[in-house]
């Protein structure tokens, strides 16, 4: 396991989120790589009932990279990593933590390798409805992720806006080697981010309705709203 | 040989072939005519004369007579046929023993010819391109052997330098010198090579050297350099032999097999497919059987200078990659950074 | 509680517990030796560090988690257990049946469940000898505390005798299991009487 950076891709205005994939898609395979199959990653979020003080929010991430594992992520910052019979458990603790459907999360999309690179292009989506585009690019040859930095910010260049800076999470963790806890941690933050700003632009929105009823049918209509809120 | 042999049996056979239809001709000739066809055409002017000569009771005579010829006509040429038939049948083994010749050299495909659908598999074709191929390799590997054969890169100390200084001091002192060996870079003794690699664990701090001599006296150096790579050094006496590089988490250990190294298979990465590569040049040229502690020091210091392998720009072209690569060459005396296509 | 669902993806234990003297102890792993599978090996040694966390339910009732550590190969991931209610059942069911959860999970579990609001409720150490005989797994090991708190390489043995534990995890409603567990426990006597024990009568 490499050197792994998740990156939110911006929608510009008037274009939808599937018209920006197709675009990127298309980028990728000028640049040369090739289709190496699918990803998903997938985010369940539960909520600690009433007598558990301090209250607490326990995510439940899947990465289809590591199939069999499991990563349970307390809003804490501690991570456990456990196999796939966890979920059951959290069944059995369906008195203590309660999750709701409709705050599931995934990132699923093509996976793409090119040389060394491997990037994956996922579209956002809670429950049915489009929240936007994640980037995850990965280098394989390298653990430290300052040495390699440049060279991604680089490569990353070559088909979207690189970004300055690594993640906020990556950036304390520049000089130890990278683990696919790190990868998580990375993809809950931006999961995170999105919610917010799902939320705050369901909240400016006149009627709260009106997000429910745009599901499927039109994505685009929820991220045209979502963008203002995030600029 | 097996062809002319060959031949020989086929018109030796068709010939028969041909003088047995003819004979088996002429004898369904002879029997249609029967003894009639004597009296009237065979034996005409004979008849002339028989009958003039027995004229009384002499028409039984010539009917027996006639009856004889046919049985001895018959006789005749059927023993020319049978002789004929036995040729047939001699030239026909001879032929049966040919063939089995030729498909004994076919091997299995001589059995491809037995396929009833023929057509359809394509066997045959893929075996055709790839006698193609083989005939292509052969011709390229012959080339390369002869091109090998004039840039010597044999790497023994008897190379045409050394017999020409023999020659020289034989010339000299008018009696043959004996060649001495001198102490070459194989024949190091295991502890000089121990504290040779001590001496460089403490001239490269970051570059951790462990020795294992899994194949008796010569020493395998397994090499940590910072956390960027791996690498597998096999040593006969002080000469490199082997290298290859690997990513710092990828292992070099077999699973479940323990003090086991595996220094076959490659990286998992291209870039370090194309280190390695770039490695095995560099202990070429390094190379110096005279100075064989030299030689792997200075090696040693132009894969330390890997430890900045995916965060030091390309000298030249100034961007870290290439063909989605970072610099994989590094220069053999001034240790710059430099893509593979950008060497200088 | 989604019990039905829960039931229903979980693994069953199958399992007759009993326990045996010190003196006996020796008799009882060389039949055992006989008995099981890999007869041929010296019997395969554990010790593990047992910790249990429980929670109080809104509905009154504690959830128990156990998470268990081998102290001897330190590289084996970290064992979080939930074990359902025992099923004693009538007289024909031949063992008792529970409900089980495995886990194999990062050694930072134990901070992770005190963060989800678990209280450490005791721990021990379980060392001694493991068998198998097909699915079956059969463990002999005595019950170490603590003492004083967090050594673990405490000699305070809590009784003079051995637990001796015969189990199978398996999907639900594999009961021919349970029979193939009492025969084997059959084989047993009369060194050890294995029995369904229900936790709940003993205290």
């Amino acid at each position: 396991m490499g050197v792994v950076s998740v990156h939110q891709y911006p929608i510009p205005e008037g274009k939808s989120g599937q018209q920006v994939i197709d675009h990127l898609v298309k980028c990728l395979e000028t640049l040369g790589a090739t289709k190496t199959g699918t990803f998903c990653v997938d985010c369940e979020t539960y909520y600690s009932g009433p007598n558990i003080n301090p209250s607490r929010v326990l995510n439940i991430i899947h990465n289809s990279e590591h199939p069999a594992s499991c990563f349970a992520l307390l809003d804490t910052g501690t991570c456990l990593v456990c196999d796939t019979n966890f979920d059951q458990l959290m069944l059995t603790m369906s008195g203590l933590y309660h999750s709701k459907k409709s705050t599931k999360m995934e990132s699923k999309g093509t996976r793409f390798q090119l040389g060394d690179f491997i990037v994956k292009v996922g579209s956002v989506s809670i429950g049915p409805s489009f929240r936007g585009i994640l980037i995850e690019v990965e280098y394989g040859p390298c653990v430290i992720p300052n040495y390699c930095w440049d060279l991604m910010k680089e490569f990353m260049g070559g088909f979207m806006s690189s970004p300055r800076d690594p993640h906020q999470y990556l950036q304390g963790k520049m000089n130890d080697i990278f683990t696919p806890i790190d990868t998580i941690q990375q993809y809950n933050d931006h999961f995170n981010s999105i919610r917010k700003s799902t939320a705050a632009a369901t909240s400016t929105a006149s009627t709260p309705t009106h997000q429910s009823s745009s599901g499927r049918s039109t994505p685009s209509a929820g991220i045209a709203q979502s963008i203002p809120t995030k600029q | 040989m097996a062809d002319t042999i060959n031949t020989e049996a086929i018109s030796g056979g068709l010939k028969a072939v041909k003088i047995i239809r003819c004979l088996v001709r002429d004898l369904f000739e002879l029997l249609s005519d029967g003894t009639n066809f004597n009296s009237s055409s065979l034996s005409n002017s004979e008849n002339g004369c028989i009958s003039s000569l027995n004229a009384v009771g002499g028409g039984n005579a010539v009917a027996e007579s006639k009856e004889d010829q046919f049985v001895s006509n018959l006789q005749t040429i059927i023993a020319s046929l049978n002789s004929r038939i036995r040729e047939l049948e001699s030239s026909c083994t001879l032929l049966a023993h040919s063939s089995s010749q030729i498909s004994l050299n076919l091997g299995n495909s001589a059995l491809l010819g037995q396929d009833p659908a023929f057509e359809r598999s394509l066997i045959y074709s893929s075996m055709i391109t790839s006698y193609r191929w083989c005939d292509k390799m052969l011709e390229y590997a012959t080339h390369a052997n002869t091109i090998l054969s004039q840039n010597s890169l044999k790497r023994s100390h008897f190379n045409s330098l050394t017999n020409a200084t023999l020659a020289m001091n034989r010339s000299q002192f008018g009696q043959p010198v004996i060649y001495r060996r001198k102490t070459m870079g194989h024949n190091y003794s295991a502890p000089q090579v121990d504290t040779l690699c001590h001496l460089f664990q403490r001239h490269f701090p970051d570059m951790t050297l462990e020795i294992v001599r899994p194949f008796g006296a010569n020493a395998v150096l397994k090499i940590t350099l910072e956390r960027v790579l791996k690498a597998v050094i096999v040593l006969r006496g002080f000469i490199i032999e082997w290298i290859m590089v690997k990513a710092y988490h990828e292992e070099f250990e077999v699973e479940n097999k323990y003090n086991h190294i595996d220094i076959w298979s490659e990286s998992r990465y291209e870039v370090f497919r194309k280190v390695t590569n770039h490695a095995n040049a560099a202990m070429l040229h390094f190379y110096s059987p005279l100075h064989p502690d030299l030689a792997v020091r200075s090696f040693f210091q132009w894969l330390h200078s890997y430890s900045s392998l995916f965060s030091k720009p390309c000298r030249k072209c100034e961007c870290r990659l290439q063909d989605n690569l970072p610099p994989t060459w590094r220069d053999v005396r001034n240790l710059e950074a430099y893509h593979e296509l950008c060497r200088p | 509680m989604n019990l039905e669902s829960t039931r229903r993806s979980a693994q069953q234990e199958y399992i007759l517990q009993g326990s045996i003297v010190n003196d006996s102890c020796e008799i009882l792993l060389h039949r055992l030796r006989g008995l099981c599978d890999n007869g041929d090996a010296a019997p395969e040694t554990f010790k593990d560090h047992e910790y249990v966390y429980t929670i109080r339910q809104p509905n009154g009732q504690p959830l128990t988690l156990r998470v268990r550590q081998s102290l001897e190969k330190k590289d084996y991931p970290w064992h979080l257990r939930y074990l359902g209610q025992p099923e004693i059942g009538d007289k024909n069911r031949a063992t008792l049946v529970r409900s089980c959860i495995d886990v194999a999970c990062s050694s930072n579990i134990c901070t992770f469940l005190s963060e989800m609001g678990f209280k450490l409720d005791y721990e021990y150490i379980s060392k001694g000898f493991i068998f198998k005989k097909g699915r079956m797994k059969v463990t002999v090991s005595k019950i170490f505390r603590l003492l004083p708190p967090g050594n673990v390489n405490t000699d305070e043995h809590v009784s003079q005798s051995y637990l001796v534990e015969v189990s199978v995890v398996a999907p639900t409603g594999q009961d021919a299991l349970a029979e193939e567990i009492r025969s084997f426990a059959e084989q047993l006597k009369p060194l050890v009487q294995l029995e369904k024990i229900d936790p709940r009568r003993l205290q």
